[in-house]
């Protein structure tokens, strides 16, 4: 599982990496998230709520078929702070800090805590996010998974003209990476894990009022060390702001 | 007596006009419909309230309440910032705003 932080709750953010935004106080989000790679199939159904103005909430879990039947694979609690806000006629240049705690539904899988800050622009012509984050994983097991670090940047165009009461669409260009630090085994590294991945993901983002549709595809680009690029794969979200 | 109407009617006119207060918002950060949709989401809240209407690309909102309903500007700044923007401008006027868009919808 690359995707390890999913959209939603957010606006014109990355489909495969994340951003500032945070929704309105008061705020619900339900969204849905299926992601296909080959035969297997994820997805996750998560429900966000703006506590704050500036901090919002958000309760998911995945399900995936990667070890046999369809069944959860994990909970996740999310926190978004937006700590930076700077308005201006027509674009917004916002800061947020998001951790995430992910415990999995299955024994033996790994879980993690993640860390990241992010920040971007939004604009009636053009958008830009960029982001970087750390994660602890750990395992009831005494192989304890190598922890991560993920950055991505994301450059976005509306290719028309925005108006509030009708369909818009904005397109993106999304750029992933990963880098996994080596497992340990009773405390010694192990030999044949850690490594890099780097991917890219056209995307676009389809918005009717309160409905958003946004989906993509992913290209595994770049391989190091003993982690594989992910396999090509499409992801579609549906989100509603209510 | 048609024509007694005729003469009354622009003054019936005013004064259903009069009744009414027209608030504009100069908003900032206004950049998305998705976005926007909390905004018209809270100012739907406003008692009376009546034709809102939000331009995006102009950073525009107007909206109209009952003149003895009128919210304070500061009410209607927290509206606005709840909602993720930044209220620059509010106006208010006994007569209707103009839209820049009016074939928007």
């Amino acid at each position: 599982m690359l995707t390890f932080y999913s959209p939603g709750a957010n606006a014109h953010e990355p489909l495969y990496g994340f951003g500032p935004h945070v929704l309105f106080k008061g705020g619900w989000a339900p969204h849905i998230t299926t992601n296909f790679s080959g035969k297997l199939v994820e997805s996750e159904y998560a429900l966000g709520y703006g506590i704050t103005p500036a901090w919002t909430g958000i309760a998911e879990v995945g399900f995936s078929d990667a070890s046999g039947p369809y069944q959860a694979s994990f909970y996740r609690l999310k926190s978004k702070y937006r700590f930076y806000i700077n308005n201006q006629p027509g674009y917004s240049h916002q800061v947020a800090l998001i951790s995430q705690l992910t415990l999995p539904a299955q024994n033996g899988e790994p879980g993690a805590f993640d860390m990241a800050f992010t920040g971007g622009r939004e604009g009636l012509k053009f958008y830009w996010f960029a982001s970087a984050g750390y994660g602890l994983r750990f395992a009831d097991n005494p192989v304890k998974p190598g922890n991560r670090v993920i950055y991505n940047f994301t450059l976005g165009y509306r290719p028309f003209r925005v108006n509030y009461y009708k369909p818009d669409i904005v397109f993106f260009v999304e750029t992933t990476g990963f880098t996994f630090q080596r497992s340990k085994n009773n405390g010694e590294p192990v030999a044949e894990s850690g490594g890099s991945v780097f991917a890219v993901a056209p995307t676009f983002f389809f918005t009717y009022r309160n409905l958003a549709v946004r989906g993509g595809v992913q290209f595994g680009v770049w391989e190091d060390g003993f982690v594989n690029k992910p396999d090509t794969n499409f992801k579609l979200t549906v989100e509603v702001h209510l | 007596m048609l024509a007694l109407l005729a003469l009354n009617l622009p003054a019936r006119a005013q004064e259903a006009t009069a009744e009414r207060a027209y608030i504009q918002i100069r908003v900032n950060g206004l950049s998305c419909p998705f976005c926007a949709y909390g905004l018209e989401k809270k100012l739907k809240k406003i008692a009376g309230q009546k034709n809102l209407h939000i331009q995006l690309e102009e950073g525009l909102v107007t909206l109209d309440v009952p003149a003895d309903k009128k919210p304070a500007k500061e009410t209607i700044q927290k509206i606005v910032t709840d909602a993720g923007f930044t209220a620059k401008e509010v106006n208010f006027s006994d007569t209707p705003f103009k839209h820049e868009d009016e074939d928007s919808h």
